[in-house]
């Protein structure tokens, strides 16, 4: 039996009527879990370039060069000479594993399926077994459009959990996170089911994107937004709670102790309009793939390849906060966003313990192929 | 040919129609799919007249229910132990005999208003935009008899209704509400208490049943003692049940557009 508690603070009630305007929300989380132990390499991130990795014109990834840049990243990240045998630090033949997709933006920028097929085929490799895979994202629309399928074996799973907008049927009701953001009356934000009670392993495999509340999107929001419902009510007008929502959900238990390791594609990304391509100007091809178990870290170098990119398109840096930028917003000009983003939620997030956000102590390994 | 029928309480009588000025109209209920301006979510809007009923028990009304989700006014009228003349042609015949087939066939439930708070009102558009509110946030109050003390007064003073709404709930308290329902903004839930006996009365506006809606409900039930009557499903058990502190949660599998849970306290 399952022991009830609470991790954090007390909730607001209707708490959002009295608060500051700009105070942050009170959050309560709620859930039996605790946390578990795991294979962890704090503060460090290994990036693999490839400019063989992906075709600009067709957005095709060439499978070899991908396994490639695994091999390279993943016994980098771990120190051991066989690939398998650093997959084997994660994962064996009990396991189920999640795998979190991204696929806010299908069909025109997701987790690539060459770069999907490629940590399935590790599983493989390690003894877990193909229906003992599940790539997982909340809404079915999306996911189906990619076509996952065509790139994997019949038997892994590919799962969206809400044929429709909130239902809840496949969240679990003992797990959540409840805040009150703008006088909502659906105030709880459920932790998926099958990440409590299915999975014991979850890979988050992320896109390098700008995102018009959260200034990025990487692991971080991947994970958190992509593993509970209910969650886009942190927005409202131009003010958005990202910040510190995308943190909290994040180190809700068993999701944080289950997600073990982090593969961001960075095969293509967007720097503006995120999480969606707008507009075919709006991508790029970092060609890259970063390997870590610190989503903090992870994100906070991604942060850096979105501004960069943005600077040399003269786009407004992602830490903008003008009201003007918020104002007459036309969705295809750079200089303009609905929302005054928060980028800073990857600092929050390390403050929570999720990892290292001081890019001074970040140990960034580079490898060009 | 236009069949009408009188649902007072949880029996319908079949009426004339002769006597329209006896009733009060009411506009059909349903919900409006439209996007809020820059609102935090994109919840639909109901249109519900449980505030209605709720402002003027005392009435008898009368809803066009032709073209018209007949089930779903005969639900909020019977949610509300109200007298209702349902107006309805020969398309809506079978659902009207199906929901008039569930509601015979409930068991006796509890009779007296089980809520949070009373509120006395000048009758006023503002007042009654405040109830409305109120009621769609199933924030449960009793309407006080004139005269009568009440928790807080709705007059047409009230500048902004939904302003007023969310005080109203800051003050009663989100972990204080005897209920709360996850799941759906779309259900909208009557209580009724008598000893240790609740009655839940749940009204769903959508257009699709609502797949687990969550309960919250002040006081401690086991399942065994928990019957949930779910029309067009007959019982259906509950299930994911906690007690805590005080309160007892449970998830309803599906509700379509009308549901009504026995519990029995300990």
């Amino acid at each position: 039996m399952h022991r009830r508690y609470f991790l954090a603070g007390s909730v607001a009630g209707a708490g959002a009527m009295s608060r500051e305007a700009d105070a942050d929300p009170r959050y309560r989380i709620i859930t039996p879990y605790k946390s578990s132990p795991r294979y962890e390499i704090r503060g460090r991130v290994v990036r693999v370039f490839s400019e063989a990795c992906i075709r600009e014109t067709t957005a095709e990834a060439n499978p070899a060069v991908v396994r490639e840049m695994f091999q390279a990243g993943m016994t980098r990240l771990t120190g051991d000479k066989d690939p398998r045998d650093s997959w084997r630090r994660w994962f064996s033949k009990a396991d189920v594993v999640g795998i979190k997709v991204n696929a806010s933006g299908a069909p025109k920028i997701m987790s690539h399926p060459v770069v999907i097929a490629e940590i399935v085929r590790n599983l493989l490799e390690t003894g877990v077994s193909e229906s003992n895979i599940w790539l997982y994202e909340r809404f079915p629309d999306q996911l189906a459009s990619i076509g996952y399928a065509r790139f994997l074996d019949a038997k892994v799973n590919i799962h969206a959990v809400e044929p429709y907008r909130g239902r809840l049927s496949e969240y679990d009701p003992k797990t959540y996170v409840e805040v009150n953001f703008f006088g909502e009356e659906e105030t709880r934000s459920n932790m998926i089911r099958m990440v409590t009670e299915r999975f014991t392993r979850i890979i988050n495999v992320p896109n390098i994107k700008d995102h018009g509340a959260s200034g990025v999107t990487g692991c971080l929001k991947n994970i958190a937004y992509g593993s509970f419902h209910n969650v886009a009510r942190s927005h409202a007008f131009s003010k958005t709670h990202t910040k510190t929502f995308i943190g909290t959900l994040a180190t809700v238990e068993p999701l944080r102790s289950k997600t073990v390791l982090h593969v961001m594609d960075g095969l293509k990304g967007i720097w503006h309009g995120g999480p969606f391509e707008r507009d075919p100007r709006f991508a790029f091809y970092p060609k890259q793939i970063l390997f870590g178990t610190d989503p903090v870290a992870m994100d906070r170098i991604m942060r850096d390849v979105v501004e960069s990119k943005r600077k040399a398109e003269g786009a407004v840096s992602v830490f903008d906060r003008s009201q003007a930028t918020t104002e007459d917003v036309k969705p295809l000009d750079p200089n303009k966003n609905r929302y005054i983003r928060e980028p800073g939620h990857i600092e929050f997030a390390a403050g929570l313990g999720l990892g290292v956000a001081d890019i001074k102590r970040i140990r960034l390994e580079e490898i060009r192929l | 040919m236009i069949l009408t029928a009188l649902l007072a309480a949880a029996l319908p009588v079949v009426f004339s129609g002769g006597d329209e000025n006896r009733y009060t109209r009411v506009p059909a209920p349903g919900v409006r799919y439209r996007m809020n301006v820059a609102a935090a979510t994109s919840a639909p809007w109901v249109d519900s007249n449980m505030w209605r009923y709720r402002r003027a028990p005392e009435k008898a009304y009368l809803a066009d229910a032709r073209d018209k989700s007949v089930a779903l006014i005969m639900a909020e009228a019977h949610a509300e132990d109200i007298a209702l003349a349902v107006q309805a042609g020969l398309g809506e015949k079978k659902e009207f005999d199906s929901m008039l087939d569930f509601l015979r066939s409930l068991p006796d439930g509890p009779a007296g208003a089980w809520t949070d708070f009373t509120v006395s009102e000048d009758g006023s558009a503002q007042a009654g935009e405040a109830m409305n509110l109120l009621t769609r946030r199933n924030l449960l109050y009793g309407v006080a008899k004139p005269g009568a003390a009440a928790d807080f007064r709705l007059t047409s003073a009230i500048a902004n209704p939904y302003d007023f709404m969310q005080q109203v709930r800051e003050k009663v308290g989100d972990d204080r509400r005897l209920l709360r329902l996850f799941g759906s903004d779309l259900t909208l839930a009557r209580a009724a208490r008598q000893g240790n006996r609740v009655r839940l009365r749940l009204v769903n506006y959508g257009s699709r049943p609502v797949e687990s809606l969550r309960v919250r409900l002040r006081g401690s039930y086991q399942a065994a003692h928990i019957k949930a009557h779910v029309y067009g499903h007959g019982s259906a058990k509950v299930s994911d049940l906690t007690v805590n502190a005080g309160y007892t949660e449970f998830t309803l599998d599906r509700v379509p557009v009308y549901a009504v849970v026995d519990l029995t306290g300990e």
